[in-house]
């Protein structure tokens, strides 16, 4: 339940920013005690997911950069973010996967079995 | 004795020896490349130097300097670390940096020392030498580039291994080992160069690149390929053995091991017998255990004793054949045998089927007489304990059989039983020689005793031992040198036909006319299936082999790096093989598979596990509780006195082809391309146009 996290944004929070998942950033909008720093979260649209944060939203909500990284500076080898697919139909399955085929390569303790034609 | 002082510790040592043995005896660790204590010094790669006084004001090469009375030797002082230092630099000046890429990587001496000793940065700016890498046969890999000249594959193929093939040529920089030829190492103990190769010059080709050692797991076991026991140790990574590597017992193997044993692993991945079958209208057809144990039961039931035998073969571990020699007895049945090639020994007495001198003991005979043995292929590193004794010299010995090459000097008497007849009658000059010696040996090997006549042969060989002196209070010259792992142990646990029982060949007649209706194969290969008529053949092994195609029901085991087990060698010394990975699918530790088919057969074996089935051994052959120790046998009478006759046909060698002995060997792809290097002659490198 964010229902607190909700109060909280309602009655401290200040929106930053938005990202391409809808994601909706904020920070407190007072500013903080001598030797501490703003808080910053996440109301997620939808299911909360952590690894549907973007990279550029990651690093500002870690603290890493003091304003988020503005995502048209983004160079043409990035490549999009892709959230953990894990549970849905995307996920990823190994090629030795039932799945797909269940045929895999050669590997460590594979054996031939006789069998009585051979 | 010289007194010396080495680091500070003063210690007393034999003259004669070096000052990196002397520190070894106190505990002080000299760096080297070059020496290796089981062959000769050559002082070569600088190393080990360390500052000595008196003496000039420089390093001394530890290896090769002997020690005085009155030494002071430093191992750590500044002039000897930067003398290794210096040392170091020079040897990584032409060594590649291709480590991650190198199969030495992590088991490397240079690796090793050079993190102790190499400098953080190179000096050197110039082009690195490289060196063209040399054919050395399917077993060893080369990468010449990276060899540091310490010569010790050079010396092991020198002194140990007794085929001078390998050599170096060129001096300083332009020095390069070589076999000169592009030939194949003609040697059945060539794979032992790579574990000598301080860096990764000479690699385990069929390894090559397929694991790292901090990934596998280390298992200490017992080799079965032959009847010496080699100490090894089991290298696995998950469910697959992925090499063998030789352990260190000075009594047995010393640190070498033979191709067989290191490399025939392979095969335990190729026709392996995963599940139980059971033949249904003249066609196998896989089964549950159950159906295959009803099965068994079902012909069993009824059947007198009489009609049922069994054949422990050559790969057969203790545990399973003690377990089935109960079985047969609960059945009624007194047919069992352990020698599928029929060898006359007289189980009765000890020392009949022993190497009674033990291998160790080869070093002090001084006479050797050889019948009907090629010890080079029936135990590979007991022949290179002989060659080592015959280069110390003083060591005569003679060969009855067929003449082939042992790699040291041998007097070829004649062929066959009437030379031997006449050492025993003491017409030969060689007996003298034996009469002479102050410990005379006589080995006698499984070609001599497989025949219609091994029991004149084990009673002539048993004579002679007596006529030369040859047995006495605190030696014993009369040697069997066995070719199976599981034969003495099978012997010892008596695995042997008892009161109105047959022996293998009474089996087979027996089973061809249909007086045996049931054969228990155990283990057993060498049966030509034809041979067994219509009796009803169950077969207990881990390859899909001679035996399996035969078979009416199988019973799929474990083969020795699988099962926890005992073996005992041909000198009867008993050891403990380890279960270093699980038998695939179905299959199961042996003794396990007898014990439930008991309960079945209703014929319930009284033991439930491992422990109480040894507590049981121990109490029928008292040997099996002393784990790696010799237990000297009694000396008796055995054999037939009855001459041997002088048109006798001389003797034939047991093995054909030392690279396929047994199933696994034959399943091994390596062994096959061996077969085809070593064996049928195709010794050269291919060049890429051939076939």
């Amino acid at each position: 339940m964010i229902t607190g996290t909700l109060f909280t944004t309602w009655l401290k929070g200040e929106f930053v920013g938005k990202d391409q998942y809808g994601n909706r950033y904020f920070q407190e909008r007072k500013q903080p005690k001598p030797g501490r720093r703003r808080k910053r979260w996440v109301l997620y649209n939808g299911k909360i997911e952590a690894s549907k944060i973007p990279p550029e939203w990651h690093a500002w909500l870690h603290y890493t950069t003091a304003e988020p990284i503005k995502v048209d500076e983004k160079k043409p080898w990035m490549k999009e973010h892709l959230p953990n697919l894990s549970g849905t139909v995307n996920a990823y399955v190994p090629s030795g996967d039932d799945r797909r085929g269940g045929k895999r390569d050669k590997g460590t303790g594979d054996y031939e079995a006789w069998t009585p034609g051979s | 004795m010289p007194k010396l002082t080495i680091d500070g510790i003063e210690v007393e040592v034999e003259p004669g020896t070096t000052i990196l043995q002397a520190a070894e005896q106190v505990g002080v660790e000299i760096p080297r490349f070059c020496y290796h204590e089981r062959l000769s010094i050559a002082g070569n790669c600088r190393m080990c130097l360390v500052e000595v006084q008196p003496g000039p004001p420089k390093p001394a090469a530890s290896c090769a300097m002997p020690v005085a009375d009155g030494m002071t030797v430093k191992t750590n002082s500044p002039m000897a670390m930067k003398a290794r230092k210096g040392v170091m630099e020079f040897l990584l000046i032409n060594h590649p940096l291709d480590c991650p890429i190198c199969d030495q990587g992590g088991e490397c001496d240079l690796q090793d020392q050079a993190m102790a000793y190499g400098a953080d940065t190179s000096r050197y700016a110039e082009a690195k030498r490289a060196v063209k890498d040399k054919y050395l046969g399917p077993l060893v890999a080369t990468q010449m580039t990276r060899c540091i000249h310490c010569t010790r594959c050079i010396r092991f193929a020198q002194e140990v291994a007794g085929v001078p093939e390998l050599g170096a040529t060129g001096r300083g920089e332009h020095m390069e080992v070589t076999n000169y030829v592009e030939k194949a190492l003609h040697s059945e103990l060539s794979g032992n160069v790579v574990d000598l190769c301080p860096v990764g010059a000479l690699t385990n080709k069929p390894y090559a690149f397929n694991a790292r050692p901090w990934e596998l797991k280390k298992t200490e076991s017992v080799d079965v390929f032959d009847a010496v026991g080699s100490n090894i140790r089991v290298d696995s990574r998950g469910p697959q053995v992925m090499r063998v590597l030789p352990r260190v017992n000075d009594d047995v193997n010393e640190e070498w091991i033979s191709d067989k044993t290191r490399q025939a692993v392979d095969g335990l991945l190729r026709q392996r017998l995963d599940r139980p079958y059971v033949r249904k209208d003249g066609k196998l057809k896989p089964a549950t255990w159950k159906e295959a144990f009803e099965a068994i039961a079902a012909k069993l039931n009824g059947l007198s004793g009489d009609k049922i035998a069994a054949i422990a073969g050559d790969l057969a571990d203790v545990e399973s054949m003690a377990a089935l020699k109960d079985l047969m007895t609960g059945l009624g049945s007194t047919s069992i045998d352990c020698r599928q090639d029929g060898m006359k020994v007289d189980p009765a007495v000890r020392a009949s089927y022993l190497f009674n001198s033990t291998v160790a003991g080869i070093e002090e005979a001084d006479a050797l007489l050889i019948v009907g043995a090629n010890p080079r292929w029936e135990a590979a590193v007991m022949n290179a304990r002989i060659r080592k004794r015959y280069l110390m010299g003083g060591l005569k010995i003679g060969l009855i059989g067929q003449n082939v090459d042992l790699t040291y000097k041998v007097d070829h008497l004649g062929t066959g039983p009437a030379t031997l007849q006449e050492l025993v009658d003491g017409k030969h000059s060689f007996a003298e020689v034996l009469k002479g010696a102050k410990r005379p040996m006589i080995i006698v090997g499984t070609g001599a005793l497989m025949r219609d006549d091994g029991f004149q042969v084990l009673g002539a060989a048993r004579k002679l031992a007596d006529a030369v002196g040859a047995v006495t209070e605190d030696w014993n010259g009369f040697n069997v040198l066995h070719t199976a792992a599981g034969r003495v142990g099978g012997l010892d646990v008596g695995f042997v036909p008892g009161e109105g029982g047959r022996d293998t060949h009474a089996i087979v007649e027996g089973a061809a006319k249909g007086d045996i209706e049931v054969v228990w194969l155990h283990h057993a290969d060498e049966i030509a299936g034809e041979r067994l008529g219509k009796a009803f053949v169950i077969y207990q092994g881990h390859h899909g082999d001679r035996g399996a195609h035969r078979a009416d029901v199988i019973l799929p085991g474990a083969a020795y790096t699988e099962k926890n087990a005992t073996w005992v060698n041909t000198e009867g010394r008993v050891q403990r093989g380890r279960l270093a990975v699980f038998p695939p699918g179905e299959a199961r530790e042996d003794w396990t598979i007898i014990r439930a088919l008991s309960e079945v057969l209703g014929k319930t074996l009284p033991y439930n596990t491992l422990a109480q089935l040894r507590d049981r051994m121990t109490a029928a052959n008292g040997v099996f509780g002393r784990i790696d120790e010799i237990v000297p046998a009694e000396w008796a009478t055995f054999g037939d006195d009855t001459p041997l006759s002088a048109d006798a046909k001389a003797f034939a060698l047991p093995i054909e082809n030392f690279y396929m002995t047994d199933s696994i060997s034959r399943a091994s792809l390596i062994m096959a391309e061996c077969t085809d290097v070593y064996i049928n002659g195709n010794d050269e490198k291919k060049t890429g146009t051939d076939d």
